[in-house]
């Protein structure tokens, strides 16, 4: 995994790709590179869908190796719905493939002429760049049938559906999983709309036959790899509540917690909770013939996804996920699990982030375009954003747009971007990462909840109220840390709470390199990830005034617990003090 | 004893009638959406949170510590379970170890609680005891879901009947015995149990029968 991709797509004749060293970003995978390159490469002014952006998709440091949980495929750009710059990233087997073939990044650079579209296929043998004419305004499900009917289903695919053609600000790119669904996504950010942009349907990787990526340590790489696997199996979270519920066994207790956001943001309990939560549709999975525990690529011994499947035994979609339930569900005040499943397959069809659908949902209910609560005419809504009509251009454009349009003054977004599942007000510490992220209101932004092993920004009392930015300050470098070296967040419950699995994850990059890896180095990489993108934001014109919350969390006391978020500005702005 | 509201507005102590259902394998499944949602639990003044976990749920000072990720007074979440005194009318919600950013602020002694401040239990009354609200997610609905049916739980009558009458045939067909206050119910039971439903709250326990038929693991009620 040495080499850099680059493929000019306005180039004279067709766009024409070229395989280069690293060079200055030699050492660096996922976000880190990803956020390298479009800080570096692209102006901050420029147009998000014009040729000066750049869209950069690079597997994790340890994609493509034997370690568990590495499967994280980062893709970064100038964001389309942000106006800042971005890195989403998705599971499936896609970042496996391309690290295996040995491309730490594919960069799209330019723009074809007119509105041409493409196809890249990448084997061993090298690239190829072929029309996709016959692919144009397919769905993400009927192009990756037409291109395994082409390529074999050994392959693994990233793709955009109509929205990411039509450019739209909520557009997704799609990966495929172990079943080779583009069931996985790099959601947030609009990133599918730089791919449509670029004239780039797909990308088929075909890996087969390539061994794994060795390490320059084996021995101690393999030793390594089963603490590591150990010490996810033996973690409550990652051994037993993620396998058997996936990540929506959140919903009950972040709904009796008051922080379960619920039809637009204005109360934090959902009525309906019970009927949508993970036990209810693990327990629904399984009795119609689903999966209640699937991994979403190889390697991972976590495996929180599933298969749902509808009353008479027939694949739906995968498992949809807390994310999805809450967006579709109850911030729309729907509580019927088949609908929410409907939904999540228009989302992975069309090609969209399903946060900031259900978000946009949510916001056109409070504008009055339909009701909360109706399930049909939300489908509908939906599979307008698929068609193309003005009013699903609209939807497709998220919910700050939709908002504006709709004259609704309760808008759940920061820097753009639609706010995820949790409320701001009953956990502050969410809102806080949610104001400040450089990505937009993310809830993965600080998720690596390492803290108390990195001990980065000096030691928080967790009995104090004082402290959230610290807090926040820690988690976003871990996460930045985590997001660079290819690995699924989920690791990092078990390496909140057990040292040596932290160590694991230390041991498996110091061995793949030949190197030692500390926690300074993580902590480091973590705060290089945010300066960059920090400067890259200030440089496209974003001060601190971007980095708050809507005022209405302020303002407005949240149910049941009647509070509001406290958290002050200044508190907000020593977040990146460091 | 569960104290109820009279229609004149008086409250009155009331020894409710015991419904005995018993199962060849208890389909702990079916009764998850009732504990999820919440079943009523006699607790005597001065009880705590603590308590209830090691005695109501079955989980003994070791399995709390390993168990037992997030529990929720009123909604709040508790950090010490020790300090947290029941009171008549509360509800407690008791969740395994939890996923994500929010899963690890809500934790009980979370390194992340100042995150989560806000909405954290300050402090509780002495406890006066009374009817407390259970709520059992995830891994606690399979172990403490059983403990806590075989000691036996208050539920409403309407909210009984609208269980029972959504229970599928494979539930009717592995009970083996019901009995209300010790007087056997009729075969079938699906109809005989309906039928037999008192009105006002009543308790609900559950066992696994033996060979023979009879009761195993009835506790003492609560």
């Amino acid at each position: 995994m040495d080499a850099m991709l680059r493929i000019d797509m306005s180039a004279a004749g067709g766009p024409r790709a070229r395989t280069g060293p690293l060079g200055e970003y030699e050492g660096m995978g996922g976000r880190g590179l990803t956020s390298a390159v479009v800080a570096r490469e692209v102006p901050p002014d420029a147009h998000p869908l014009g040729a000066a952006n750049k869209l950069v998709i690079a597997p994790g440091l340890l994609s493509g190796t034997a370690a568990a949980m590495s499967g994280r495929l980062s893709v970064g750009c100038k964001s389309p719905l942000t106006g800042g710059i971005k890195e989403a990233n998705a599971g499936g087997e896609t970042a496996d493939a391309l690290a295996r073939l040995g491309y730490a990044a594919i960069v799209f650079e330019g723009k074809p002429p007119k509105d041409a579209l493409f196809t890249v296929v990448i084997t061993k043998e090298g690239v190829d760049i072929r029309p996709a004419e016959e692919l144009r305004g397919l769905g993400n499900y009927d192009t990756v049938e037409r291109l395994k009917a082409t390529f074999g289903d050994k392959v693994a695919i990233i793709s955009i559906g109509p929205a990411g053609e039509m450019k739209l600000p909520a557009a997704s790119i799609a990966c495929t999983d172990t079943e080779l669904h583009p069931t996985r996504h790099a959601g947030r950010g609009g990133v599918g709309a730089v791919m449509g942009a670029k004239g780039v349907k797909a990308i088929v990787l075909d890996a087969a036959g390539i061994p794994h990526r060795q390490p320059k340590e084996p021995e101690r790489f393999a030793a390594a790899n089963r603490v590591w696997i150990e010490g996810m199996k033996k973690h409550a979270v990652t051994g037993e509540a993620l396998p058997a519920y996936g990540t929506n066994v959140l919903a009950n207790i972040i709904n009796e917690a008051g922080g379960y956001p619920t039809e637009n943001f204005s109360v934090g309990t959902f009525a309906g909770t019970a009927k949508i939560s993970g036990e209810t549709e693990a327990a629904l999975e399984t009795e119609r013939g689903g999966l209640a525990t699937h991994a979403c690529h190889s390697g991972c011994v976590i495996r929180c996804s599933g298969i749902f499947v509808d009353k008479d035994g027939r694949y739906v979609t995968k498992q949809p996920e807390y994310e999805t339930v809450w967006a579709h569900g109850a911030d729309c005040g729907i509580d019927d699990m088949d609908t929410i499943a409907m939904l999540d397959r228009l989302d992975d069809d069309i090609g969209l982030d399903t946060i900031e659908m259900g978000a946009t949902i949510g916001v056109a209910m409070a504008g009055g375009l339909l009701d909360f609560g109706d399930g049909p005419r939300a489908v509908e809504l939906m599979k307008e954003v698929g068609k193309g009509t003005p009013l699903g251009r609209l939807i497709g454009s998220g919910a700050a747009i939709t908002g504006r349009v709709l004259g609704v003054e309760h808008v759940p977004v920061v820097k753009g971007q639609a706010l995820p599942a949790y409320d701001p007000r009953a956990i502050q510490g969410m809102g806080v990462t949610y104001a400040t992220s450089p990505m937009g209101a993310d809830h993965t932004a600080g998720y690596a909840v390492a803290t108390n092993i990195l001990k980065v920004g000096g030691f928080v009392d967790p009995l104090k109220p004082e402290g959230q930015a610290e807090l926040s300050r820690n988690l976003q470098i871990a996460t930045a840390a985590i997001d660079a070296t290819g690995m699924c967040l989920f690791i990092a419950f078990a390496i909140l709470d057990q040292p040596e699995t932290f160590q694991a994850l230390l041991d498996l990059l110091g061995a793949f390199n030949g190197s030692a890896v500390t926690a300074d180095d993580v902590t480091a990489l973590g705060k290089k990830v945010l300066d960059t993108e920090r400067d890259f934001n200030r440089r496209a014109g974003f001060s601190a005034a971007d980095d708050r919350l809507p005022a209405f969390f302020r303002t407005e006391p949240l149910a049941p617990h009647n509070v509001t978020f406290q958290v002050k500005d200044e508190e907000l702005d020593a977040v990146f003090s460091w | 004893m569960v104290r109820e509201r009279q229609e004149s507005g008086q409250t009155k102590d009331r020894t409710p009638e015991t419904l005995d259902l018993a199962f060849e394998s208890v389909p702990s499944a079916d009764f998850d959406v009732l504990l999820m949602e919440g079943v009523g639990v006699q607790v005597p003044p001065g009880y705590t949170a603590g308590r209830l976990v090691r005695e109501r749920l079955g989980l003994a000072t070791e399995a709390l510590q390993a168990r037992v990720g997030t529990l929720c007074l009123n909604g709040s979440p508790v950090d010490d379970l020790e300090t947290c005194a029941l009171g008549d009318g509360v509800r407690i919600a008791v969740s395994g170890a939890l996923p994500g950013l929010a899963g690890a602020c809500l934790r009980r002694g979370s390194v992340l609680a100042a995150m989560r401040a806000p909405i954290t239990l300050a402090a509780t009354g002495p406890g006066r005891g009374g009817t407390v609200t259970v709520r059992l997610f995830n891994v606690m609905l399979r172990l403490a879901g059983p403990p806590l049916l075989a000691q036996g739980v208050l539920l409403d009558r309407e909210r009984l009947a609208e269980f029972l009458a959504g229970r599928s045939r494979r539930f009717w067909l592995s009970a083996r015995s019901a009995h209300l206050d010790g007087r056997a119910l009729d075969t079938p039971l699906e109809q005989s149990v309906q039928a037999s439903l008192p009105s006002g709250r009543l308790r609900l326990r559950i066992a696994a029968s033996g060979e023979g038929g009879g009761q195993e693991t009835l506790c003492a009620s609560s």
